[in-house]
């Protein structure tokens, strides 16, 4: 566990990973350039010595790659990772060495890392044979028989010459971590080590990596899409959204009080295992971006149920968001004014403000008599100048000059979470990256917890 | 009245010369409107039991036994008001009851083809893998309809298709997409609104959200409750994540080794459970929100399902096996005996029942299952 004295193990301080695709078969129809896809964006982060520090988010956020370069699987575009005061990108060969040895990766699939046609003692022992560890064989096989019983494959004996199609899944990642282990390493990155394994089994093997800290003194960051194993592993948690990392604290804070809007959201999706407990849908509109494409400013605007409006907005926070929307759907050519005007048997501008105001959103959040479809524009606190200028958009719509209406609305209702990345900011006992937390000022935007 | 009612079945595969228990003389009944849901690990046979029953099996699978009763028959079986003939019902060579039930279990190939889709229509694991990545969304829900419907026009197919998809929370005009321009969430959806096609009455849907990040499945198990509520569908679902289940399902069963252990009313089942699996499993699964305490793993692995022995399916595992345990596999009692201490076979389906023949020792069963000495010593004996 965390005590509060901790030293720095490891600094990640301001890195990126870019990866360079090539065109995919839809880039290459539209004529397309591929952009790189920044896997990565910019993050920064300590882990301190005795933490198990969680990464978490949906699928795609980076939370691999992250893992594979604080390994050194992969070098970093830019930045730097600092491993016991050392950057790692700039080692000696002897350090080099000493790194390889110091810290290990244990990953999702066993049969990823164990080579099918080695007995567990070959894969277990091959790490000291590759760092020169031991003196003779004996010593190597004391050695690995020493690790299998620390990982609950006792008696050794009986295992060291199954090969790993013998074995249960969790007999198989236990072997992994065996591999990990034997060589005494400081610091070791899981990605998501259980997520292959049966409920009644996973269980086990988070027991024993949490038995296996103490007992070797080891650091470890835990990536995991299951915001439930994050709870229960981690001291420090980090959330991953598209490359960035939005949010970093204590992980009871994370969970129990999340600040930024992302983070909410997510814990909010997880389903509730008490059938009484008090259960609200997340707030969240569409799913992630492409992130070879991503947005601007904040990335999660585009779904934000707090994105901020600009100062001279005269309407509610809700108009504002339904606006940006509509002005997104233009401006991607996601609002078909036939279909509007083929569910509404009115008036044609007022079909389409109530399509492309509408937000796909749970009942609970949404206005009342909306679906994703359609919303009574009147129910919405739209500034009348808002109202004019998506109404003339809505007519060039219809006047089947789509560029036209894009025209009208580009550069309109710009909100700074459009316009400018936000940076981390210490809010409390977090790191957030939202512009709710800015500065003092702009405490007259509700944030998210604040309200209920 | 339920609406499928489902006795003893058991379902097998052959593999060289041996046969895979996979689903072994389970019971069950689901109400009109209503949302029953299997759990249990990998490989405890929830797949095979949702595919049997609409006879989509591997073809080294086969039903060995039981009933599959269904409310309803066959078109060419009923009368003008939609109703069983009575000379059917009357004539033992067609699988129709005096109640008008149909039992699925006994139709040829060619028979329960009317069944799918019309009646019951399974959404199978990875469905949304199996949309074609090159042909348009709207044309493959058109394709479906008209397979089952050779009588609709593909106009009408069309607009069914679209309107399906509007009412899956997906722009109609998405229609003209093609399946690869579609993200996870949407193929879902889409997969969702496909069976929906025919409006079943019952939906199987295996491992609806088992690939998706979260906050996507928390919309499509919104979406499966509204469709419920909009057209009263039954919803049979198959998982292995018991916060989904306990969030979703109205009647639960759990699943061990091709049995059903505990099953009843999803409160009773999750907050007086009455059977060591359960109690097992409780412990090893973590929650997110609530007070989090020590997890229990249960030592082990699950069985083979290949020629099991005779006794209790979770023999090998439970600490609380005793000799009556090796004998056969225990039948299913009634908990509210139980906890008066008498151990009663129940028959009512939908009643919360527990197979374990130490089912009149609850309390103590449930006190020292919370204790992890308890299923330490489990590893010591093996
Ligand atoms: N085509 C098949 N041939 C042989 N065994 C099979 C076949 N399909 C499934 N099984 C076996 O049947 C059992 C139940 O499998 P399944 O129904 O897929 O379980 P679940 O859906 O609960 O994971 C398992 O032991 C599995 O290996
Ligand atoms: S910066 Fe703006 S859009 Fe981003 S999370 Fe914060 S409020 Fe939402
Ligand atoms: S019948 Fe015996 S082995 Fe089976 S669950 Fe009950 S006590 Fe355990
Ligand atoms: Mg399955």
């Amino acid at each position: 566990m965390a005590s509060d004295h901790a030293e720095p193990l490891v600094e990640v301080k301001g890195v990126s990973k870019l990866f360079d695709l090539t065109q995919g078969v839809t880039d290459r129809l539209l004529g397309r350039e591929a952009n790189p896809v920044r896997a990565v964006d910019d993050v920064s982060f300590t882990i301190n010595e005795g933490d198990i520090m969680g990464i978490a988010g949906e699928s795609g956020c980076g939370k691999t790659t992250l893992g594979k370069l604080l390994v050194r699987l992969y070098e970093p575009t830019h930045g730097t990772i600092e491993f016991d005061g050392m950057d790692i990108g700039a080692l000696t060969n002897e350090r080099e060495r000493e790194f390889r040895k110091r810290v290990q990766m244990i990953f999702q699939d066993p049969f990823e890392s164990l080579n099918p046609r080695m007995t567990v003692f070959q894969s277990v022992m091959e790490p000291l044979k590759i760092n020169d560890i031991g003196d003779s064989y004996h010593d190597r096989r004391d050695r690995v028989k020493e690790v299998l019983e620390d990982v609950g494959l006792a008696p050794a004996d009986a295992y060291l010459d199954e090969f790993p199609k013998e074995l249960s899944g969790g007999e198989r990642q236990r072997v992994a971590i065996a591999r990990a282990l034997v060589v005494n390493p400081d610091f070791i990155v899981c990605d998501e080590p259980v997520s292959m394994l049966d409920v009644s089994i996973r269980a086990g093997v988070l027991n024993l990596m949490q038995d296996l800290q103490d007992e070797y003194g080891l650091t470890y960051v835990f990536i995991s899409h299951d915001l439930s194993l994050i709870r229960y592993m981690c001291d420090r948690t980090a959330i991953m959204y598209l490359g960035d990392i939005v949010e970093q604290g204590p992980t009871d804070d994370v969970v129990m009080d999340p600040k930024h809007p992302y983070t909410e959201a997510l814990f909010d999706a997880v389903p509730e295992i008490d059938p009484e407990a008090e259960r609200h849908r997340a707030n969240v509109t569409g799913e992630v971006p492409d992130p070879r494409n991503p947005p601007s400013g904040c990335r999660f605007h585009p779904r934000c149920s707090n994105v901020i409006p600009p100062e001279n907005w005269t309407g509610s926070q809700d108009a504002f968001r339904r606006t940006i929307q509509f002005k997104r759907r233009v401006l991607t050519d996601d609002l078909d004014p036939e279909e509007a005007l083929e569910n509404a048997g009115r008036d044609s501008v007022d079909a389409i403000l109530e399509r492309g105001l509408a937000l796909d959103l749970p009942e609970e959040h949404s206005l009342a008599g909306e679906d994703s479809h359609a919303v009574d524009p009147s129910a919405i606190d739209l500034p009348s100048d808002a109202e004019r200028t998506l109404r003339r958009a809505a007519e060039q719509m219809l006047d089947d000059d789509p560029d036209a209406a894009a025209a009208e609305l580009d550069g309109e209702f710009v909100s700074i979470c459009e316009r400018e990345h936000p940076e981390m900011r210490e809010t409390g006992t977090r790191v957030t990256a939202c512009h709710l937390y800015e500065t003092e000022e702009r405490d007259a935007v509700a944030a998210p917890g604040s309200s209920d | 009245m339920s609406l499928l009612e489902v006795n003893d079945l058991s379902i097998q595969y052959e593999v060289d010369d041996d046969e895979v228990h996979a689903v072994d003389g389970v019971d069950f009944s689901i109400d009109r409107g209503e949302t029953y849901g299997f759990v249990g690990e990998s490989g405890c046979g929830k797949t095979t039991l949702g595919k049997s029953l609409v006879h989509l099996l591997d073809s080294n699978g086969f039903i060995a036994d039981g009933e599959i009763w269904f409310d309803g028959t066959l078109p060419q079986w009923e009368n003008d008001r939609g109703e069983p003939r009575r000379d059917v019902i009357e004539n033992d060579q067609y699988p129709v009851r005096e109640d008008g039930k149909t039992d699925l279990a006994q139709l040829d190939n060619e028979q329960i083809r009317d069944v799918r889709w019309r009646n019951i229509a399974l959404i199978p694991q990875s469905a949304m893998n199996a949309l074609n990545p090159v042909y348009k969304v709207g044309d493959q829900i058109v394709e479906a309809i008209r397979r089952h419907e050779p009588n609709t026009s593909v106009e009408e197919a069309d607009t069914r298709a679209r309107d399906l998809l509007e009412r899956v929370g997906i722009d109609p005009d998405r229609a003209d997409d093609y399946a690869h321009q579609f993200s996870g969430g949407m193929k879902q959806r889409a997969v969702i609104a496909m069976a929906m096609a025919c409006n079943p009455d019952i939906l199987i849907a295996d491992e609806p959200t088992t690939a998706l990040d979260v906050i996507i499945q928390d919309r499509i198990l919104d979406e499966l409750d509204e469709l419920q509520e909009e057209f009263n569908v039954s919803i049979l679902v198959i998982s292995h994540d018991i916060s989904v289940m306990a969030e979703i399902c109205d009647q639960l069963a759990v699943m061990y080794g091709g049995k059903i252990m505990e099953s009843g009313p999803k409160a009773e089942v999750f907050q007086e459970s009455a059977n060591p699996y359960t109690l097992g499993l409780k412990n090893s699964f973590p929650t997110v929100k609530q007070e989090q305490s020590e997890l229990v793993s249960i030592p082990g692995s699950p069985p083979t399902l290949l020629d099991p022995d005779p006794g209790c399916r979770f023999v090998d595992r439970c600490p609380f096996a005793v000799d009556e345990c090796e004998s056969s596999h225990p039948p299913m009692y009634d908990v509210a005996d139980a906890e008066g201490g008498r151990r009663v076979e129940g028959d009512d389906e939908k009643s919360h029942r527990s197979a374990c023949y130490r089912v009149d020792d609850l309390e103590t069963m449930r006190t020292e299952a919370s204790k992890e000495e308890t299923w330490q010593a489990i590893t010591q004996n093996h």
